[in-house]
């Protein structure tokens, strides 16, 4: 097991060096960059001038040399300058990642405790009209382009209803008059909506994925000689059924925290959220290589350690299977 | 690898061990089943209806367009968001272009993309996941890590990339009208970003199926390698693929959708569902109607493909039949 | 099944229905602004982001700037120097001509900790505006100035040598005033490392310190890509603003600007924020609702961006002026502009607006004329095929066909752009649109001349500003001049180079306009582009904010901030 994860890791390095580099490079075949746009806006900036800036950011150096450099420098421990706000990555980041830890966090334990029941719930109940009203429901909560659903989020409830906030982090300018109870409170209303839009999608799915997983197992033989040994049905359900049931279940989870910090870019844009997944966006857009990069090993270190344990709780969890 | 890894199926869950192999002789009474077993599916089968009805929609765009004498292009620049009425039924849009029958276009279109990067996908898929389960090893670790690799793969740098090749220059694209460039660019996209999942699943089933006595009497006729993948393996990984597929379509409608979003879907005034959702997102408190129609096509027809898949799945699932 | 199909139905009835619109009640305490745009750096010598300069025009004064009349007035300075009130003198040097102005700033103005604004201040601008190691991103208004020297009696004088003797010299709207004595060490320290100054200035370390500003108002809080909480300046020497506290949020998602405004989180979107289309639509639908309209008013400003298609003249269909005039012909841009814009968004026919003292209405003017646009194209040879529908001219069997590139994104183009396309099926010309992202387009296909046809997009301009680096044929971007200049289509003409190449080094105002007036109608005759219209700013404000003035152009209205007024 240890040699098996020990693999797994030294694999994931590697994978992450080829990736970063692949990314960067891709970076930097985008045709054009920000700095031509406001230029082009700007009577008062030349292409002399233009050319300096750009030079003054390196980008006249091959791409190879600029990423060998952004390696040496991450290797020391220097994660570089934000070129588009001029601040070190580490400042622009960490905020970041924490408001899209919140978000992604509360959505998927949000979507945990409601999935997960009713997906159980629902099996139990196969084909009653609870079971029908639910399954159209999850099967709406795939089928649902997210922005769209955002922009009717916000249409009822921020601007028909006035109930919450349209967009945003937080309350700007509350004067500091608040105690952290409010400030708290606060942060949750301009959470709601893009906690809902966000967790949608994944209650929907693992409500379907869970009461498949529960019927199936509740097909198999195990099941029928617990029954026949006449065991009491609560007993069969919860000791036999969802035991086993949830095993895939754990894994698919495991999986759906991978997302942490990738955060999601349309509900981000679409609420103005201040999360990482727009950052990234944003500074792909912006040629932001350092914030780019940085954001980026976060969030694919992110997504291939979940995977990992997922693997690796998978095999815990199911006897049969063994890492030699 | 030297490690007897579980096969891993997507979403690295592990495929059933104890899948019997399907009797490829007994074909036509396995897909009797399947059609019974579907039937027996309600929502699977009115979403056949519903997806039936938009197929033939997509397919007759030109013939109803024709009818109610309407040119899905025409504009009428001085009648902009027009309301509902006995010549435009659901109105027109910002430049005064009917709004009906440009969704009936835009179902073509949206449609096509699906079908096209859903089928092109899944072919890539089944390729690499094929050729990974069955060699094994070096291949294997290659090919997966690669599907690693592009599942964390940012996607937004390689689709800006892709929306700013100059068509003339790429030697297969400037074969292609330039008003159907973007179509065939967002196919391409789409297509890059969805044969993982396949490419995983089909790996899964032929690692569980590739021990199994049948392959092995064919290994032991002398079949190379290749022969067995395409005359034993893939006739029966087929069925998860199927269903795979209903479902991809029903993801690519949305990816379709959320890329027209991020600005890089289909160009105008080439209709499709995905971009006249994101035009009308721009005005939406003034003419609600124009997002809100898109928005609702787009969720009813990829719910018709994810109720299908799932009716498909309980058709073709071997032990479902047993029940 | 039908259950949930009325339920669905339902709540979409509920959500198209009207309900209770935001409440937004300001006072002069507090006005929330919504922007669409991200700043990026405060430091607006070195920001190249329009929403950075919105800000900094709250905060900081320019020596000159043009007025919401496009008027020079003076901000720091006490009066605008002339060759008349002696302030101007020309030398020569080295057989150029050079010139020598002074400038005198206000007596009062100090920075936001007391510290008078002086001579020394203007001249270490300058110096690291000049400084190759720091990224300016309008370094033009600081590189035409040879020398800075501060009087050395009166610490609120100085002179500048200008490298040239051109009329524009008092064109410094953007002229970033730096405070010398809190810059001033922090440059010195980081001066000799690359891109160091702009890392560690004060106005990105720590920007609300005070001493930072020298207009009304301060930086109280910063997040970046979040909000920015402005409050009044305690040290401003000016007319006293009104309002209390302003706070510029950020929202780059134009239907959430709208939806947060709507619902009062924010009491008005400035010029950075709505896109045309939805402030008409905006402006429709408070038509529409009255108690909402009592609260909002849109505003529309013409502004002095240029909207236009270049063309690439390199295009042997587009080379021939008969073919472009025909396709000017074509167009009937009247009718654009009222459909789409409402009117509020003029067409013209040149690059110079109306506003500007240079505008000429002497100028070849096409009108819409299908017949004369056919027989041009017949003319050229361009003929109609066999019948059928669509149908397209050729000419030795090739299709007249053109493909037109814009911004994708851009609503209003993508609109444009498909009106166009109809047009000119009208007359028989296939346009296919291929549209890039904004970057893409300025970043590669203009500047390499990549576009084989047609590209629209915006020339920006400040007033009184001859299109040099745009039309002039040294301007066209090529290979041996490393793709400089802006002349992107690639237009040559003698008399309009020989006018761009005198107009700057004449200082009568009125010759100037001769020339100027010359060169619109060369425009119009040769029709090097199609001219569109002039692109109106917009913006969104409570009705009872008095004093709010758009400029339209890019010295945007918070500079006159102290005005506003909530009552």
């Amino acid at each position: 097991m240890a040699a098996f994860i020990a693999r797994r890791l030294i694999q994931t390095v590697i994978l992450i060096l080829l990736l970063s580099f692949a990314s960067y490079w891709m970076m930097g075949l985008m045709p054009g960059d920000p700095l031509d746009v406001a230029c082009q806006a700007n009577p008062h900036c030349t292409p002399e001038n233009l050319e300096q800036m750009k030079k003054n950011l390196g980008l006249d150096q091959p791409i190879h040399v600029r990423y060998f450099q952004w390696l040496g420098d991450l290797m020391r421990g220097d994660l570089g300058y934000s070129r588009t706000y001029r601040l070190p990555v580490t400042e622009i980041l960490g905020p970041r990642l924490v408001n899209t830890l919140y978000l992604s966090g509360i959505s998927l334990l949000l979507s945990l405790i409601i999935a997960i029941p009713l997906g159980v719930y629902t099996s139990l109940r196969q084909n009653s009209k609870i079971d029908y009203t639910l399954n159209m429901f999850a099967f709406a909560g795939i089928s649902v382009p997210s922005f769209w659903l955002a922009l009717m989020l916000i249409i009822t409830f921020a601007v028909k209803l006035n109930w919450l906030p349209a967009s945003g982090t937080e309350t700007i300018g509350g004067d500091g008059m608040m105690n952290s109870f409010e400030i708290a409170l606060d942060r949750i209303r301009y959470l709601i909506l893009p906690v809902t839009t966000l967790s949608l999608l994944t209650i929907a799915s693992w409500v379907r994925y869970t009461r498949a997983k529960m019927l199936e197992t509740m097909r198999n033989d195990y099941i029928r000689t617990a029954r026949a040994k006449g065991l009491s049905e609560s007993r069969v359900i919860y000791r036999h059924g969802l035991r086993n049931a949830l095993i895939p279940v754990v894994t698919v989870v495991a999986l759906g925290f991978s997302g942490l910090f990738s955060g999601a870019v349309i509900t981000e844009t679409v609420f103005a959220y201040q999360g990482a997944g727009k950052l990234i966006f944003d500074s792909i857009f912006a040629n932001d290589y350092n914030v780019a990069m940085c954001s980026f090993i976060v969030t694919s270190l992110c997504v291939m350690l979940m995977n990992l344990v997922a693997d690796v709780l998978y095999a815990y969890l199911d006897p049969r299977i063994s890492y030699h | 690898m030297s490690t007897t890894e579980k096969p891993l199926s997507p979403h690295g869950i592990p495929a059933a061990q104890e899948t019997p192999p399907a009797d490829i002789h007994a074909h036509k009474s396995m897909f009797q089943l399947a059609i019974g077993q579907l039937m027996e599916h309600r929502m699977a089968v009115v979403s056949l209806v519903v997806i039936c009805f938009f197929v033939l929609v997509a397919l007759g765009a030109n013939l109803i367009a024709n009818s109610l004498g309407i040119d899905p292009e025409a504009q009428d620049i001085l009648n902009r968001y027009g309301p509902w009425s006995a010549e435009h039924w659901l109105g027109t849009d910002e430049v005064g272009r009917d709004v009906f029958v440009r969704l009936i276009f835009g179902t073509r279109i949206s449609l096509m993309v699906a079908f096209v990067v859903a089928i092109a996908s899944t072919m890539i898929g089944i390729a690499v996941g094929a050729l990974a389960g069955y060699y094994g090893g070096v291949v294997d670790m290659l090919l997966m890590r690669l599907t690693d690799s592009l599942l964390a793969l940012p996607t937004i740098p390689i689709l800006i990339i892709v929306a700013s090749i100059d068509p003339a220059r790429v030697p297969f694209l400037d074969t292609v009208s330039a008003e159907n460039v973007s179509i065939v660019k967002m196919i391409f996209v789409l297509m890059i970003f969805s044969w993982m999942v396949q490419a995983r699943l089909v790996r899964g089933e032929v690692l569980a199926i590739k021990e199994q006595e049948y392959v092995l009497a064919a290994k032991t006729s002398g079949m190379n390698g290749m022969q067995i993948i395409l005359k034993e393996l893939i006739p029966n990984v087929i069925t998860p693929v199927i269903v795979s597929v209903t479902l991809g379509i029903g993801s690519s409608i949305l990816f379709e959708a959320a890329l027209s979003f991020l600005g890089l879907g289909i160009q105008p005034p080439t209709p499709s569902w995905g971009n006249m959702l994101n035009n009308a997102q721009e005005i939406v408190y003034s003419a609600p109607l124009l997002a809100v129609i898109p928005g609702l096509l787009i969720l009813i027809i990829t719910m018709s493909f994810n109720f299908l898949g799932d009716g498909l799945q309980d058709a073709l699932d071997p032990k479902a039949i047993r029940r | 099944m039908s259950l949930q199909i009325r339920t669905v139905y339902v709540i979409l009835a509920f959500m198209i229905g009207f309900g209770p619109e935001g409440l937004a009640a300001p006072n002069n305490k507090q006005l929330n602004i919504g922007t669409g745009q991200e700043f990026d750096t405060l430091n607006q010598l070195v920001s190249s982001a329009s929403a950075s300069h919105y800000l900094a025009h709250m905060t900081n004064r320019s020596l000159i700037v043009p007025n919401a009349d496009w008027k020079w007035e003076c901000q720091l300075c006490v009066e605008i120097p002339t060759l008349q009130n002696g302030m101007v003198k020309t030398i020569e040097e080295g057989g150029q001509k050079k010139m020598v102005v002074s400038w005198k700033i206000k007596p009062e103005a100090v920075w936001s900790d007391g510290t008078p604004v002086t001579g020394k201040d203007i001249q270490f601008s300058w110096e690291v505006g000049t400084d190759l190691k720091v990224s300016v991103g309008e370094r033009d208004y600081y590189d035409r100035i040879e020398s800075i020297t501060p009087d050395p009696i009166d610490p609120k004088a100085f002179s500048m040598k200008y490298k040239k003797a051109r009329y524009d010299y008092y064109q410094l709207s953007s002229f970033f005033v730096l405070p010398s004595h809190i810059e001033g060490p922090i440059y010195n320290k980081h001066k000799a490392q690359l891109g160091a100054y702009e890392k560690n200035s004060a106005f990105v370390v720590d920007p609300t310190r005070l001493g930072l500003s020298n207009g009304p108002y301060m930086y109280k809080e910063v997040k970046l890509g979040s909000h920015v909480t402005l409050v009044k300046n305690p040290k401003w020497y000016g007319k006293a603003a009104a309002i209390e506290t302003v706070i510029v949020k950020v929202i780059p998602n134009t239907q959430t600007l709208e939806a947060n405004l709507v619902s009062g989180t924010i009491d008005m979107i400035g010029e950075l924020g709505l896109t045309f289309d939805q402030a008409i639509a905006l402006d429709k639908r408070l038509k529409k609702q009255p108690e909402l309209a009592k609260k909002y008013k849109v505003g529309f400003e013409e502004s002095l961006i240029y909207e236009h298609v270049e063309l690439n003249l390199d295009n042997p269909i587009l080379a021939d002026l008969r073919v472009r005039k025909a396709l000017m012909h074509a167009l009937d841009r009247q009718k654009l502009v009222d459909a789409l814009f409402e009117g509020k968004q003029k067409v013209t026919h040149t690059h110079v607006h109306p506003r500007d003292v240079y505008f000429s209405d002497a100028v070849t003017k096409y009108e819409p004329n299908l017949a004369k646009a056919a027989s041009l194209l017949d003319e050229a040879g361009w003929k109609l095929g066999s019948p059928g529908s669509p149908v397209y001219r050729e000419k030795d069997g090739k299709r007249l066909s053109l493909t037109i590139m814009t911004t994708a994104g851009n609503k209003t183009r993508e609109l444009v752009e498909v009106f166009i396309q109809e047009q000119f099926k009208k007359v028989g010309v296939e346009l296919n649109i291929n549209n890039v992202p904004p970057r893409v387009l300025f970043g590669e296909t203009t500047p390499k001349r990549q576009f084989t046809g047609l590209a629209m997009f915006a020339q920006t301009s400040t007033p009184e500003n001859p299109p040099i680096s745009t039309m002039h044929s040294s301007q066209i971007p090529s290979k041996e001049n490393g793709y400089g200049g802006q002349n992107y289509g690639g237009w040559r003409n003698k008399r309009n180079d020989e006018i761009l190449d005198t107009v700057f080094t004449e200082f009568d105002l009125e010759k100037r306009k001769v020339l100027m007036a010359e060169q619109q109608r060369i425009y119009s005759d040769d029709v090097p582009h199609f001219p569109l219209y002039m692109r109106a700013d917009v913006s969104v404000v409570p009705t009872n904010l008095k004093g709010y003035r758009m400029t339209g152009h890019l010295t945007q209205s918070t500079h006159w901030i102290q005005d506003w007024k909530l009552e």
